[in-house]
């Protein structure tokens, strides 16, 4: 009883955001029909796979203590540049890795002036989010780009057993970062960084290679982003990814991680993403007039993230 | 201890309130069919029988996917819409995308799922969103798409001729301008097909004439705050301005504080597009602030024309694949006269204040039996 006080004390955030999970599950299943057909998860699930996706950068950098608002516009970029390469080659494969050396690129850039050139994280990437945007409104001229090859659209549209691949795809990258967040020597020392830089430096810790590591993922999972959106709407859109920063940090400070760095789980993070998709998805199937949903998203992240510090302290 | 269990007990409670409310709250298709196939049979028997009852229109339900609900433009669409479907026994459930293709699609599969009567859709992006109107066709639910040419199976279009209104509106100002000046152009958000297309004919119409020249063109992304600020600008910029068009009149109303706070008010005269009752009277008070011709399309208008059709697709009624939705000059008659003994010769319909203003207060009764043109 006691090693299960302890397990429970111990893991009390992820207990805390499952109750929250299930409590919005129950309560959404209660305000619309809709909401548990087996259409509606699909749909659910599929809506938040850039969200589910961008976390998990997001979640290594906030832990690194840093922070990424390029994305957004870096899935944008990566689209087009990706496409662009598939144009000029022919090949589909190689448009698909366009689009991740492209995001890879800017995640290069954002790491070295953040790790190297310790410019705040803050600044850096807010500068990227209007600089991406606009070399991609600049390179399309504002147009969108049709795109229509199948192997190059795949990823947003095909399916394996009627499963979205997207959704596999979500799955196995949780599985491989989730063990290096916290199994390996690249995840204790984004931790280590997080928590005291000047410490993890003592400790012999790399901090400029890792910290550009943390921000070339966030680019290269931004490519991966943005072959799916590509795909799902058969076109590079020069707006693609607006907002999706605000909304990934939401959901990742929602799952408990902590914006001071140091702390969090990656599983913390999924759970975040879980509430927020759910929360947007509830509020699309009730008939509220869009204004109050401004007001709802909001009013429900408050209590929610009241609910998570107040067990926060209890477990302190 | 107590702590302890009191969570397990929370955590078993929550399941089983899921499982119960799940049981509850989720309602199959396909067990929702049969009853209402029962009850059609039932009642075809009397309603034979009882044909001479009057025939109360089923209630239908929209989704309506808007491309955004902040700007002032598609607070009146929504509006106009309200109005028709207060008419004609229909509700309709607005959504916003907020600027967003991915959310756009994600709505309309939202609707799709809540099998909604009909979707009514304010494109972000007439290609791309075919494939989530494709999604619905095969659902069996029609659909709507306003401002844009989207030619799918299942779509009524409901285009605005943009480009060549607006190549139109640089032909009238030309004349007003006696095929000499300077023009300003505050245009909306780059990649908004008809946005792009208002600016197409605008730079279309301006190459047409040899001594017009367009000192500027900014997106002002229908943000009238931005307008206010652009507008600063080019007054800081330009003497020499002889006239400024705006995409949409709420960008105007802002750009006109600017002007006044320069007091550079009537020194130039101004064009828009929208046919807001404010600029309308502007133009009824002998074109206040400069304010000269507007391009009636109409927020309230446009909302109203929609959702009767959409209403119309939803109760069976088969409509052409494309209806164009014109744009009415808003001017004075000396603003006419003077424009066409100038030299603009193009056989257009054009309206005076009075009239726009009593067309825009009865958007919903202008389109209450509206019939389709004769093919």
């Amino acid at each position: 009883m006691e090693t299960l006080k302890l397990k429970i004390k111990s893991n009390l955030k992820l207990l805390a955001l499952t109750l929250i999970s299930v409590i919005l599950i129950t309560a959404s299943s209660f305000m619309s029909p809709f909401f548990l057909s087996i259409g509606n998860i699909r749909n659910l699930l599929v809506h938040a796979s850039v969200l589910a996706i961008m976390a998990i950068p997001m979640t290594f950098t906030l832990i690194s203590g840093g922070l990424d608002l390029s994305i957004g516009s870096n899935i944008a970029f990566a689209g087009v540049i990706g496409f662009l390469v598939y144009q000029f080659t022919g090949n589909p494969l190689i448009g698909m890795i366009g689009c991740l050396a492209a995001g890879g690129f800017i995640g290069i850039l954002n790491g070295i002036m953040i790790g190297y050139l310790k410019i705040n994280a803050f600044m850096v990437t807010l500068a990227f989010l209007a600089i991406v945007r606009g070399a991609t409104l600049t390179i399309t001229g504002g147009r969108t780009i049709s795109v229509v090859n199948k192997t190059f659209n795949y990823l947003g549209q095909g399916s394996i057993f009627g499963i979205p691949v997207i959704l596999i795809l979500i799955v196995v990258l949780y599985i491989i970062f989730h063990y290096v967040l916290r199994h390996s020597i690249l995840g204790r020392s984004i931790y280590a960084i997080g928590g005291n830089e000047n410490a993890a430096i003592v400790a012999g810790i790399k901090t400029k290679l890792i910290i550009l590591y943390t921000y070339i993922l966030s680019g290269m999972m931004a490519g991966l982003c943005s072959i799916f959106v590509v795909g799902r709407l058969s076109s590079a859109q020069p707006w693609a990814g607006l907002g999706v920063e605000f909304e990934t940090i939401v959901a990742v400070v929602l799952g408990g991680i902590s914006i001071a760095g140091g702390e969090g789980d990656l599983m913390e993070s999924l759970i975040g993403v879980i509430v927020l998709a759910i929360i947007l998805n509830i509020l699309g199937l009730l008939p509220i007039s869009p204004f109050y949903q401004y007001v709802a998203k909001g009013a429900i992240m408050i209590g929610a993230v009241f609910i998570y510090g107040r067990l926060k302290r209890m477990q302190e | 201890m107590k702590k302890s269990l009191l969570w397990l007990v929370v955590v078993l409670l929550s399941i089983s309130m899921i499982a119960v409310f799940s049981l509850a709250g989720c309602k199959c298709k396909g067990e929702e069919a049969a009853p209402a196939e029962k009850v059609t049979e039932e009642e075809a028997a009397p309603a034979e029988e009882e044909a001479e009852e009057p025939v109360v229109e089923e209630k239908v339900v929209i989704g309506a996917a808007m491309v955004d609900v902040t700007n002032p433009f598609f607070v009146d669409v929504m509006k106009g819409g309200d109005q028709m479907a207060g008419a004609m026994n229909a509700e309709v459930i607005w959504k916003s995308s907020e600027g967003n293709l991915e959310k756009q699609i994600a709505l309309i599969e939202t609707f799709i799922e809540q099998d909604v009567d009909v979707i009514f859709i304010d494109p972000l992006d007439p290609v791309a969103v075919i494939p989530a109107i494709e999604k619905a066709y095969s659902a069996g639910i029609p659909t709507i798409t306003a401002a844009n040419l989207v030619e799918t199976p299942g779509n009524v279009s409901t285009p605005f001729p943009a480009k060549a209104a607006f190549k139109m509106l640089v032909d009238m100002v030309a004349a007003y301008l006696d095929y000499e000046g300077n023009i300003l152009y505050s245009s909306g958000i780059p990649g908004n097909w008809i946005l792009d297309q208002y600016l197409e004919g605008v730079e279309e119409g301006v190459a047409q004439y040899e001594n017009i020249v367009l000192l500027d063109e900014q997106p002002a992304k229908m943000d009238p705050a931005l307008s206010q600020r652009i507008m600063e600008g080019w007054l800081t910029a330009y003497d020499e301005i002889s006239a400024v068009i705006f995409t949409t009149d709420p960008d105007m109303y802002s750009a006109i504080e600017a002007i006044k706070n320069a007091d550079r008010i009537n020194e130039f005269p101004l064009f828009s597009q929208n046919g807001d009752v404010k600029a309308v009277e502007m133009i009824q008070n002998n074109n206040e602030n400069g304010v000269t011709i507007d391009l009636l399309s109409g927020a309230t208008r446009i909302g109203a024309f929609n959702i009767m059709l959409a209403i119309r697709l939803a109760r069976g009624e088969k409509l052409p694949d494309v209806l164009w939705f014109g744009y009415l000059p808003v001017m004075n008659q000396d603003t006419w006269d003077y424009i066409v003994e100038k030299g603009f010769d193009q056989d257009v319909e054009w309206i005076t204040p009075e009239v726009a203003l009593e067309i825009v207060a009865n958007a919903d009764s202008e389109f209450l039996n509206w019939e389709p043109p004769a093919e």
